[in-house]
């Protein structure tokens, strides 16, 4: 038989139950929309990720203490205390560094801080005033935190703009006392809004303090050197192109300085933002495959639906089955017309389901919801993969009610009533 | 239009020590039970019996819609006794057309689709609509050609699966109960056209009935009782059907 008259009979099958094809159709409808919707947020939200990070820069690099070891207990990376603010001072050399540029050292502490009626938990850098720079935050008012600052352990605080929200409302904070863990400080400064990033929590909750008074103020660490521990160094890199060589100079310098021969493992660790993204995406690309996955499970469900829809119409045309075999339909035509008639009901579903998965996602794509922004991204391999899973559902599940069909004896399937 | 005659010499039918056995429990039914037939090119022949007399199995065995048990079947010279389901499939689009009691045309279809059917199966979908037209020509309804059975009569629907037997140029046409649902008027009516085509084209023609007035319409009548022949008898003159004297009465 030729494949015109196949596909034309087969639509004419279909089209004699419209009802019944077109809620067959609607299972595959919606696993493949949903699919396709899913991974387009999914996409859109490691996008979003991934464009924040690159924000910061390219040519940046972290210089991480290495873990520390409490018995059998490896604690996470930068845990130990093995970075120094001298170690962050000793990589601004020119000539062993020559492709490091900025050098941010940091201090995470966290305390509770208590404005004249506000009370917050929060999460706290002490920074030098390079931090801003390098990280490319802005002051909104007021002023960033001097070198004399850090000199003089001055107990002045920046607020990220959220959190000088939360705890001053409209008021201008710059000036006003701000209390964290008892000791009171000063707000100099409000940063610039740099809105969310999931990844590492709102940039703008950050309370920025002197990398001194962080140390030995805020901080609670003591150093047996009486030297600043530092849990962060940011690298800025001269260039993009110069980051691996600014990543191997930093590590020379730091292994210089800690003495370590040359069997000994580093007690830091340098990544460069690239690797960041890299890790960053790989947990974002696991997210999105549980997405489509989940979507998935109901276009299996479709594909039920149709494997159901075919064993009933087999039975249902029994007789016709009959009649096409005893005027010399082969078992093999017979398979053939079952089984493009399911593939046709997957496939329409499938590009229908496409259609309205794009429509779906174009839809929410800038919506928010609960406080977060939905980006979608649409890609074509995921629509020529839903048309390739959708036709393979319909040849799976199509199978066997065709095979089913093709056996049946034709004086048998005659008689049928 | 031409019969097909592979071999003029050979028969159409040749039946030797035909068996079909059904094993139904323990028990083994000998529905056909050595039969041993010959059927010539142009025979009309009436195959007669009670019911469970094995007809219906002797027709599918001859339409090659089920192998026996065991013997020989040759048609048109070919041994199809034990040829695969591809094959019988192939001599069944090529060489049987089929007429059956119920009709049996496609109720989605049209005249014209159904009459197709056979001709797409059998690799002839090129010009088949013409083919088909011809066909449904023949047994006068080519203006209905675009109607679906539901709209058509029940002796219209049984001329169009005539014509569809006929569409591929068969060597052999089987007719089974060919006029079992329909009255009186309309069975002679059926009966002519069946008549008309084995005499003007020499169509070899098969009728199971157990109709002694439809079977005085063959030239043969062959007797089947217990799964075997009992009485195989050439009419030296078979009656004209129409009577055309008799009023028609429909019941």
């Amino acid at each position: 038989m030729n494949p015109a008259v196949i596909i034309l009979t087969a639509f004419g099958s279909l089209g004699a139950n419209r009802l019944r094809a077109s809620l067959t159709l609607l299972g595959i409808v919606i696993g493949v929309a949903s699919v396709i919707s899913m991974v387009a947020v999914g996409r859109g939200a490691q996008a979003a990720i991934t464009s924040r990070i690159q924000e910061l820069g390219t040519n940046l690099l972290f210089v991480r203490p290495g873990s520390s070891v409490i018995g059998l207990f490896i604690r996470g990376f930068g845990t130990a205390e093995t970075l120094t603010l001298d170690d962050a001072l000793a990589l601004d050399d020119g000539l062993f560094a020559p492709d490091v540029g900025l050098i941010a050292p940091e201090v995470s502490f966290s305390g509770q801080a208590v404005a004249a009626q506000t009370n917050t938990a929060v999460q706290g850098l002490g920074v030098t005033s390079e931090f801003i720079e390098v990280r490319n935050f802005e002051i909104a008012s007021g002023r960033n935190i001097s070198p004399a600052d850090v000199t003089n352990m001055s107990e002045v605080l920046v607020l990220g703009s959220r959190i000088a929200e939360l705890l001053y409302g409209s008021r201008d904070p710059v000036g006003a006392p701000l209390r964290i863990n008892g000791r009171e400080y000063t707000v100099v400064g409000v940063l610039e809004s740099k809105g969310d990033t999931a990844a590492f929590g709102s940039e703008d909750d950050r309370v920025l303090a002197p990398i001194t008074t962080a140390h030995y103020r805020l901080s609670g660490n003591r150093s047996a050197s009486g030297g600043v521990t530092v849990t962060n160094i940011n690298v800025q890199a001269v260039d993009e192109a110069a980051i691996d060589d600014a990543s191997r100079q930093i590590e020379t310098v730091l292994r210089l300085r800690h003495e370590l021969g040359a069997d000994d493992e580093s007690d830091f660790t340098v990544t460069t933002q690239a690797e960041t993204i890299e890790t960053l995406e790989s947990t974002q690309d696991t997210f999105v495959i549980l997405l489509g996955s989940i979507a998935g499970i109901s276009l299996l469900v479709g594909g039920i639906g149709i494997m159901n829809i075919m064993l009933v119409s087999v039975t249902e045309r029994t007789r016709e089955i009959g009649i096409r075999r005893a005027v010399g339909a082969k078992r093999r035509d017979i398979l053939t017309q079952f089984l493009s008639e399911a593939v046709l009901l997957s496939l329409g579903g499938g590009l229908i389901g496409i259609a309205a998965g794009m429509g779906i996602a174009s839809l929410v794509d800038g919506r928010s919801v609960g406080g977060e922004t939905l980006n979608t991204v649409l890609g074509g391999d995921v629509a020529v993969l839903a048309i390739g899973v959708s036709a393979a559902i319909g040849l799976f599940f199509g199978i066997f009610p065709a095979v089913r069909a093709s056996r049946l004896d034709p004086i048998e399937a005659l008689r049928y009533q | 239009m031409q019969t097909m005659e592979p071999d003029a010499s050979s028969p159409v039918i040749e039946v030797a020590g035909l068996a079909r056995h059904y094993v139904m429990g323990d028990q083994v039914v000998r529905a056909l039970d050595g039969v041993n037939m010959t059927v010539q090119q142009g025979e009309m022949v009436a195959i007669m019996g009670p019911s469970g007399s094995g007809k219906s199995t002797l027709m599918n065995l001859l339409g090659c819609l089920d192998t026996p048990t065991s013997g020989t079947y040759r048609l048109n010279g070919e041994e199809v006794a034990s040829s695969s389901d591809d094959v019988l499939a192939k001599v069944r689009s090529r060489d049987i057309g089929f007429v059956f009691q119920s009709y049996n045309l496609l109720p989605r279809a049209t005249a014209l689709e159904n009459v197709k059917l056979p001709l797409h199966y059998g690799g002839r979908s090129r010009g088949s609509s013409a083919a088909a037209l011809s066909a449904l020509e023949k047994v006068g309804l080519a203006h209905r050609a675009a109607h679906r059975p539901a709209e058509l009569s029940g002796g219209e629907q049984q001329r169009v699966s005539i014509a569809r037997a006929l569409v591929n140029q068969p060597s052999l046409v089987l007719a089974d109960e060919p006029t079992g649902n329909l009255d009186s008027a309309t069975t002679l009516e059926i009966m002519a056209a069946l008549q008309e085509l084995n005499d003007s084209d020499g169509i070899t023609m098969l009728i199971v009935t157990h109709e002694p007035d439809i079977a005085g319409a063959a030239k043969r009548i062959v007797s089947i009782r217990d799964g075997r022949i009992v009485e195989d008898r050439q009419i030296t003159q078979s009656r004209a059907l129409p009577r055309q004297d008799e009023p028609e009465n429909s019941q």
